[in-house]
């Protein structure tokens, strides 16, 4: 830093004190990664702010992109770790930005994260929890083509790399069930055929499954989102198959018939987790062993507390025991769940009777601490009517418990029960079975009144029983003191207005029935006899006992109670679920914790149905019955009526479920992921960033056909796609994996057809814009396509074909001319699909201008690019404009400005473009944030401090080696302990042991403390891939005072476990051996030096127009120097006299004012005129340009020298006049002059009748194979120009294809709509210019009318091509910087680095890089500035160590490594030898691989240490070879 | 509740000319098959022409006025306007939604029609109506379903077009007649013809081309499996009724909706709307043993 820089820095400092020196860029996309890269890299803060679970946006999930046809995944993923893993950049994953408040320079930003249900300081993202997951959900990277879990990541390689669990709500199942047991959880493990998990899944929530998969009334299937679809989900039929299936194991039933479980135990994620519980001395009281008092006794003793349950009667299980029919419930059954109770320790007192008002306090006195009364609802209602004391009247209840108990009943042969519940019913069914001959059931309700299920009384009848309804008793006859008659009256309502119960009757209507037996079941009540004398429990008049709603205590501290004997008669679930309860809150009790805190229910999400979309869409199945048991023969025994699924039917019924949650809650990742990263309880956090200024970039959605274009059929046909769904079938992770597939039979179709234009150049949906990529992403696709499936035929249906950008014109002639494509210019208006084999039909214009129809076997939809639906909200927070179609309005002349201060704007946020478009402006977004905070660089940045490396030459290697489990992906195959006791066999090694994860960061603290504690020098670890872990181990040994390259990685993942799967013993051996190659190779490591070198922070500009001095303004105003040099007398470029307004109507002339003045009064830019580069020496970080100027009348020729550490290349390019003989004829000029007349008011132009303007001369053709791109939209602005100025003039536009790409689409429907005529020839018949005498003349053959056009205009204009500067040659020779066939400068990678040129420190922009419109090249200057910043601003650059040396003794010269260095940077030094700088090299490799004397050798990776490494992986194998023979 | 579900079983009833001559089976069908499933009709008083075939083609404010008289007319009853006929509701609906759009055009038809139009009320097509009752009560009273008959759905130009004045339904792909009809228990099958041109703009000036377009529907209806054609608008039916060009005995007969309905509801009547039929329905009918 020059002492000038350093005062400068620092008086800025001093009065920009209050700016903060942190940046936030909202979106995830490429965009919003390669921002956060250039001011990360320049020394600010940046929080990344995505709404999405992880960055990557869009261009994840393109294949290939154009027109390099590069894996797009393989160039994103290393910008994706890098993002992921550096130091400055702050992903803030899964939020929204809420309110930003302050001033620029000083931004209070709210964000509002949502919760992810995983912990992302624990996630290793090893998966576990998704491969155990249950549910399915589409996939939104594979365009919903296929499926993935609720616990997922949104693709493989995703940074930050967490997975998420998609948890918007409950399902209604869950919800409703009173124990909320998670339904949806088992019945979507029942789908998979996880029927032991499921059943674990019960069991989570309620001890009683079998029992419940029985008589539970399944409150969960009415409010089973499938209702709205068909008939809900058998919930509880499949509950009782689950269990079933434990009891067929234990013998208790039969076996049900079919398929195996399965039995691989990973996939019981519930035994991975062994609970330690400690022991409790508390004991704990529970009076009545029904559901109540036994599950709460059973989640007591699961606590470790000691519990005694006290039963009156001699069988437990309550009311399950005597009050359910064994045709509903068989005993075995009830007896097996309750000894699984018993064994989890509850101590269960049978005949033990504890009641009166002091029961309590004998148990107080027995040391218990705590109660529960479930003592249940046993006692029978009475019917008040006399008679009812005569034999053979029985209690409901009674007679149930006796029946059950197998104790005589009592009962006659013609059999009445009064009552319309479920009692009832199962007291008339009862009777029948014990051999009634007439069982009669009378109730005061009508039919559909009746309490009881529809579906218990229909069985019923099927069995025989009579009903009758409507009747209430009117008397009761004996004979011979036995009932013989019930006389009745008619019931003429039951429930008054306000549905109370209150029955009322006509007794002019009455029938009588003659009986023998009379049953009551009218309703029963809870017998509890513990309040009274000062024992502290009141109960109510209904004689409930009176407990606290929410935390089941009575009024006596100690004492709880529940069940039916709390909340009156109910269903089992409620006592199971009132059990679960109150153990919780005796626990707490006896823990003295808050009782009132919230439970598991108050913290479920809300309860809602799937999204309607699932609803809409659900196809109707039909529900799975159970087999039911003949009436005939079940009437007569007590045997089950209904019999259980096979397990075919149980998952058929189970994949009926709408996957509500869509989360089931099943718990399985809970249990099985290893770091307890899971974390149900999260919540939405808000949070708060202090940054200086903002850059937005959310990025677009691609259009959605369905619904808005309908004439394509999308979503209606078979295979009708959308891009971006072709594009996942051509991609390896896609759905198909990497196959395209018709869905109608999934076969390759031979035929495509592309239908461009589908959501853009469209007013009918709203977007009249160009998207401007599907042309190109189209042609891509056709040619990728076509390597898939050679035999493909691709059409494409377009209107013009858009390659306007670098090389892009090229592509489309390889994909016309190698790859076969067929373009046909013609909109499709729609689709016919053929019903016998859907395919598709298309009808257009065909080549000779006839109607055609063609056949397709499927058409890809190329639809367009839309603002994304978050873009208005954004709009809103940050105060910007958004256009008219939803895109960002920005400054046309500098597009990523808001025109907010402080607030920047990049990528298809303002208009839809490309990835390299994108990225220029996401480098100029960057560079303008750094112009407002350059004093605060660095001021928000805290560098790790590492300890002193320990200095560990001439020391015996001391190896550390550790085998990382890496969860289960690794452990559940590599056999790890054996590898780790195989390591320490192994010479050298003083240290070897196992991780869970090596990665996660206690981890990496145990590796400091084993390497100082070994006193290591060298360290090894077997885990994953070098790709995303390198950089994170390698600082781990520099935190550890260890050299970073005395480490070595070993892959036993990718390269081991996951490919060896199926075979584990070979997976064990391979680990050994890729460690023992590890161990072999690190003892040879040494430790490296990091070169430092000083940075000279000037910036040399080489190109005086709008690109160079804008790149040159954008550096110096961040305080460095800048020589700007122009080989003309005057600043300016092409501005000076070619542009005078863009398409978009900016004034440029006032620009190029506005910048040469800034740039001439700068006080740290120096100008060069009339200047020229001679020479050029150095590297990055130093360069020494000798320039030179020409003599001119105020100044002398001279040479200098400068130095500088960077150099921007913005050298321009011109327009070139081809030869042709009519350049002499004032009538005729070139586009740009055109511009000028207009803008001087020329006559020539202004008073011209005929104008003829012709498009694409000598380019795009056999001369110069690329397009201009600029001529198009010049042509559009100057023809609207003409015909403002004079509506009279005919204006002709003869062309080949109109590329007026994103707004500037706009423009061309402008031009139209003023009558400007357009007119198309086709390629290669390029219009004939003659003179006939004075008359000029121009013919044309129009390609839609078919027909020649003869033009004699009065001016004519010709759109000449634009050509690279002619100093080109020589700079590239000087920079040795690459040019490519059409003389403009190669950036470093089309798509990622559109600035940089391959060697460091050199960087492009402007038209020396492509031809481009005014505001793509200030764009492209500010980029350039904004990555030259990255060196500039460093005092020095540290190089790796690990990079090229050459043995001068082996060395020929013989000029192998000169050619094959891809940075050019061997040279041949004076001795003769080849030399390698090492502050220069990149350490690739390509020579020393290359050179034919082995004379070059870059370190780490050393011939004889690679020969160490296979020796010893070699040797090993041998071993194992013979071993295995 | 219960109250919307009332008012939409009453509707204002515009037949329109083509029920009242050569489409009367609909007419009679539509009347019998919702009276059956609860819906009572009452025909607008003094309602006029609806301007369809030569109104909107000479006059932009006769093709709206005309319709809205009818609207105003029906407005005191305060019920929706069932108009079956496709093109009479296409009139009534581009009426009614021109006028809703914009307020200019509502104060100019307004002013011919010497009458204020409050737009209390919607028009329906037949489609429409069963399909705001809901399936419930057709399902419930199918007593003969239409077992094993495969037919194609011809809803035309008329009832989905234009999308932005007759707002709903896929203008490409409707499905409520597919809806209703699987509901009478026949077999609809899916074709991409449902809503192309039958040429009926040209029924009389040039048969050629109405035979052209007519007999690449039956094509298209065959190809799909297709061994009837159904429809809700007299103009379609009147046309691919009488204009097949095939063998007689290759010709597909083609069905008013609301006559399936009648004949799955086991109406008595139901034959005798049939016999005005050009292609005789009966041999499949038999052959179905839907008779």
């Amino acid at each position: 830093m020059t002492e000038e820089n350093v005062n400068q820095q620092e008086s800025e400092s001093k009065t920009g004190s209050e700016k903060i020196g942190a940046v936030m860029v909202v979106g995830g996309g490429i965009a919003a990664m390669q921002s956060s890269l250039d001011l990360a890299d320049c020394g600010f803060q940046v929080h990344m702010v995505t709404n999405q679970p992880c960055i990557g946006g869009n261009m994840v999930r393109l294949d290939k992109v154009f027109p390099t046809n590069d894996c797009s995944m393989c160039i994103v993923s290393p910008k994706l770790v890098t993002v992921g893993n550096h130091p400055n950049i702050n992903i803030v994953t899964m939020s929204d930005v809420q309110k930003i408040e302050g001033e620029p320079g000083r931004f209070d930003v709210s964000v509002n994260k949502r919760a992810r249900y995983i912990d992302e300081s624990k996630c290793t993202g090893c998966a576990e929890c998704a491969g155990v997951c249950p549910v399915h959900i589409p996939n939104p990277t594979n365009e919903y083509l296929n499926e993935f879990g609720a616990a997922f990541r949104l693709y493989p390689q995703a940074v930050p790399n967490w997975f998420a669990i998609e948890r918007e709500r409950t399902s209604p199942c869950k919800s409703a069930c009173p124990a909320h047991i998670s339904c949806q959880g088992y019945v979507q493990l029942i789908a998979e055929g996880r029927f032991k998990d499921a059943l674990e899944v019960v069991r989570a929530r309620n001890p009683f499954p079998s029992v419940c998969g029985r008589v539970c009334f399944h409150p969960c299937e009415e409010q089973c989102t499938r209702n709205k679809v068909d008939e809900p989900v058998a919930i509880n039929n499949l509950k009782r198959f689950i269990s079933d299936l434990e009891l067929e194991e234990a013998g208790i039933v039969g076996k049900a018939s079919g398929i195996d479980r399965p039995t691989d135990p990973s996939r019981e994620p519930w035994k991975t987790k062994e609970k330690d519980v400690a022991e409790r001395e508390e004991k704990v009281a529970v009076i009545g062993a029904g559901p109540a008092g036994l599950t709460a006794a059973y989640r007591l003793a699961q606590g470790g507390f000691p519990v005694t349950v006290f039963e009156r009667l001699p069988v437990a299980g309550g009311m399950l025991a005597v009050g359910i029919p064994e045709y509903r419930l068989p005993m075995a059954i009830l007896k097996y769940e309750i000894e699984r109770i018993e064994r989890a320790g509850v101590e269960i007192k049978l005949n033990s009777n504890i009641d009166g008002a002091d029961g309590v306090d004998k148990l107080f006195n027995q040391g218990f601490k705590a109660v529960y009364i479930a003592v249940g609802a046993h006692k029978d209602m009475k019917l008040g009517v006399s008679g009812e004391d005569a034999a053979g009247v029985l209690s409901g209840i009674e007679f149930l418990r006796k029946a059950k108990l197998n104790e005589e009943t009592g009962i006659g042969k013609k059999v009445l029960v009064l009552g319309g519940g479920n009692v009832a019913i199962d007291c008339a069914r009862t009777a029948m079975r014990l051999g009634a001959s007439q069982v009669t059931l009378a109730c005061l309700e009508c039919r559909e009144e009746m309490p009881a299920w529809q579906w218990e009384i229909h069985e019923a009848e099927s069995e025989g029983v009579s009903v009758l309804n409507s009747w209430g008793v009117k008397a009761i006859h004996a004979t011979d003191g036995r009932v013989s008659k019930v006389e009745f009256k008619r019931c003429s309502q039951v429930f008054d207005e306000k549905a109370c119960f209150n029955p009322m009757f006509d007794d002019s209507v009455a029938t009588s029935v003659e009986v023998d037996t009379f049953i009551i079941s009218i309703g029963q009540r809870p017998d509890v006899n513990f309040s009274g004398n000062g024992s502290g429990v009141k109960v109510s008049g209904r004689g409930t006992v009176v407990v606290n709603e929410k935390t089941a205590e009575t009024d006596r501290p100690g004492v709880f109670a529940g069940g039916d004997c709390a909340r009156g008669p109910w269903m089992a679930i409620g006592a199971i679920a009132d059990g679960q309860n109150a153990a919780v809150s005796i626990m707490r009790y006896l823990n003295g914790e808050d009782m009132t805190a919230p439970r598991y229910e108050d913290e479920m999400p809300p309860a809602t149905d799937a999204d309607q979309k699932t609803i809409s869409s659900a196809a109707r199945i039909p529900r799975n019955k159970q087999a039911e048991v003949d009436p005939e023969v079940r009437k007569k025994s007590f045997i089950e009526v209904e019999k259980t699924y096979s397990p075919e039917q149980a998952v058929a019924e189970a994949k009926r479920c709408l996957s509500c949650g869509p989360c089931s809650d099943c718990r399985m990742c809970e249990m099985i992921c290893q770091q307890n990263a899971i974390d149900f309880n999260q919540t939405d956090v808000d949070m708060n960033l202090e940054v200086g200024a903002v850059i937005l970039a959310p990025g677009f959605e691609t259009f959605n056909p369905k619904g808005r274009l309908t004439q394509y059929g999308y979503g209606v046909y078979d295979n009708v796609y959308t891009s971006i769904e072709f594009e996942r079938f051509l991609s390896a992770s896609g759905p198909t994996v990497g196959h395209i597939r018709r869905k109608s039979d999934n076969k390759a179709p031979k035929n495509v057809a592309f239908i461009q234009c589908v959501g853009s150049r469209d007013a009918t949906v709203g977007n009249e814009y160009c998207s401007g990529v599907c042309c190109m992403y189209t042609a891509k696709e056709a040619v990728i396509g076509k390597e898939h499936e050679p035999d493909m035929d691709c059409t494409v249906f377009c209107i013009d074909v858009r390659a306007q950008g670098k090389n892009f014109d090229r592509y489309y002639e390889t994909a016309k001319n190698v790859y076969g494509v067929k373009y046909v210019r013609s909109a499709i208006s729609g689709i016919k699909e053929i019903q016998k084999t859907k395919n598709l039909l298309l009808t257009y214009m065909g080549e000779d201008g006839k109607q055609a129809t063609q056949e397709f076997e499927m058409v890809v939809l190329a639809v367009g690019l839309e603002p994304t639906s978050t873009n208005r909200k954004i709009a809103d927070i940050f105060g910007v404009k958004l256009n008219e179609y939803g895109f960002c309005e920005t400054d046309p002349l500098c597009p990523t400005s808001s025109g907010k201060e402080g607030i920047y704007v990049a990528g298809a946020f303002q208009c839809p473009k490309d990835i390299p478009d994108s990225v220029t402006q996401a480098s100029g977004a960057a560079c303008a944030a750094m112009i407002d905070l350059a004093a605060e660089r660095g001021t928000r940045i805290t560098p790790v401090q590492y300890p002193p490396e320990r200095d560990v030459a001439g020391e015996e290697p001391r190896v550390g080696v550790m085998i990382c489990r890496c969860g289960f992906n690794i452990g559940s195959v590599v056999d790890v302990p054996a590898v780790v006791e195989y390591c320490k066999t192994l010479q050298g090694v003083v240290h070897a042991e196992e991780s869970l994860y090596t990665c996660s960061q206690d981890n990496l603290d145990h590796i400091i403390e084993v390497v100082n504690e070994h006193k290591l020098n060298r360290f090894v670890i077997s885990s994953c891939t070098v790709q995303t872990h390198l950089p994170l181990f390698q600082q781990t040994m520099r935190l550890a005072g260890l050299n970073k390259y005395l480490f070595e990685f070993a892959n036993i993942r990718e390269h081991d476990s996951w490919v060896h799967k199926e075979n584990p013993k070979i997976a064990t051996e391979k680990a050994k051996e890729l460690t023992a190659g590890a161990v072999a190779r690190v003892k040879e490591h040494k430790a490296l030096e990091v070169f430092r070198n000083e940075v000279i922070q000037k910036g040399l500009v080489i190109g005086g127009g709008p690109a160079g001095m804008t790149a040159a303004l954008a550096i110096a105003d961040q305080g460095f120097e800048v020589f700007l040099i122009e080989k003309e007398s005057a600043l300016g470029g092409n501005l000076i006299n070619n542009i005078h307004y863009t398409v978009e109507g900016s004034d440029v002339q006032n620009l190029l004012i506005d910048l040469t003045t800034k740039v001439e009064a700068h006080p740290r830019i120096k100008v060069f005129k009339n200047c020229s580069i001679k020479e050029v020496a150095g590297h990055v970080g130093h360069y020494s340009t000798t320039l030179s100027t020409k003599k001119t009348k105020s100044e002398e020729a001279q040479t200098i020298v400068v130095e500088h550490g960077i150099c921007i290349v913005a050298s321009g390019g011109n327009e070139f006049k081809p030869d042709l003989p009519f350049w002499d004829d004032k009538r005729v000029m070139t586009q740009s002059e055109l511009g000028r007349a207009l803008y001087t008011g020329d006559k020539k132009i202004t008073e011209a009748k005929n104008i003829v303007i012709v498009q694409c001369v000598d380019q795009r053709n056999e001369n110069r194979k690329y397009c201009s791109k600029i001529c198009c939209s010049q042509a559009v602005k100057n023809s609207v120009k003409i015909k403002d100025d004079n509506p009279e003039a005919n204006v002709y536009v003869l062309y080949r294809d109109i590329r007026t790409y994103g707004f500037k689409e706009l423009n061309y429907q402008a031009a139209r709509d003023r009558g400007v005529v357009f007119i198309r020839f086709k390629d290669g018949d390029d219009p004939v210019i003659s003179k006939e005498g004075a008359a000029l003349r121009v013919s044309v053959n129009d390609d839609v009318l078919k027909k020649e056009l003869v033009f004699e205009p009065d001016a004519l204009v010709l759109s000449v091509p634009v050509v690279p500067s002619d100093t080109n040659g020589r700079l590239s020779d000087l920079f040795k910087i690459p040019a490519d066939a059409d003389g403009f400068f190669c950036e470093a990678h089309a798509k990622l680095r559109p600035v940089d040129f391959a060697s460091e420190g050199l960087y492009l922009c402007g038209v020396a890089h492509s031809p481009k419109p005014l505001e793509e090249n200030i764009q492209q200057a500010r980029a350039a500035a904004s990555r030259a910043m990255i060196i500039l601003c460093k005092d020095y650059l540290e190089r790796e160590g690990m990079v090229a040396q050459v043995n001068e003794e082996l060395c020929a010269a013989c000029l192998t490594c000169v050619r094959v260095c891809p940075y050019n940077v061997p040279f041949i030094n004076e001795r003769n030898r080849a030399q390698i700088s090492g502050v220069e090299c990149q350490g690739c490799g390509c020579c020393a691989a290359a050179c034919p004397a082995k004379a070059i050798q870059v370190e780490q990776f050393r011939d004889d240490q690679i020969i160490l490494q296979e020796t010893a992986i070699i040797s090993k194998a041998l071993q194992r070879e013979l071993v295995t023979k | 509740m219960t109250e919307t579900k009332t008012a939409a079983k009453r509707f204002a009833y515009y037949p329109g000319c083509s029920l009242k001559s050569s489409g009367g089976e609909y007419d009679h069908s539509t009347r019998a098959a919702l009276k059956h499933i609860g819906v009572e009709l009452t025909e607008i008083p003094d309602w006029v022409c609806c301007g369809a075939s030569s109104a909107h083609n000479l006059s932009h404010e006769l093709a709206l006025a005309l319709p809205l008289r009818t609207l105003i007319l029906a407005e005191p009853a305060g019920l929706d306007v069932l108009a079956p006929c496709a093109a009479c509701y296409n009139r009534l609906k581009v009426a009614e939604t021109s006028v809703a759009q914009d307020p200019d055009v509502k104060k100019r038809m307004e002013e011919i029609v010497e009458k204020p139009f409050g737009g209390s009320i919607k028009t329906v097509n037949i489609l429409d109506a069963l399909e705001q009752i809901g399936f419930g009560e057709t399902r419930a009273r199918v007593v003969k379903p239409l077992a094993g008959l495969k037919a194609v759905c011809y809803y035309g130009c008329l009832l989905t077009r234009p999308p932005k004045k007759l707002t709903g339904s896929d203008p490409d792909n409707p499905t409520g007649m597919d809806n209703l009809l699987a509901a009478l228990g026949a077999e609809p099958k899916f074709w991409s013809y449902k809503t192309d041109c039958c040429g009926a703009g040209h029924a009389m000036a040039r048969s050629d081309v109405v035979k052209t377009l007519v007999g690449k529907l039956r094509e298209a209806a065959e190809e799909a499996g297709a061994e009837a054609i159904v429809t809700a608008c007299p103009m379609c039916h009147a046309n691919i009724d009488m204009r097949q060009e095939t063998e007689p005995g290759n010709r597909m007969p083609v069905f008013f909706i609301t006559e399936l309905m009648g004949l799955a509801f086991g109406l008595p009547q139901a034959q005798s709307w049939l016999k005005k039929h050009l292609v005789d329905p009966l041999p499949l009918l038999k052959k179905l043993n839907l008779l």
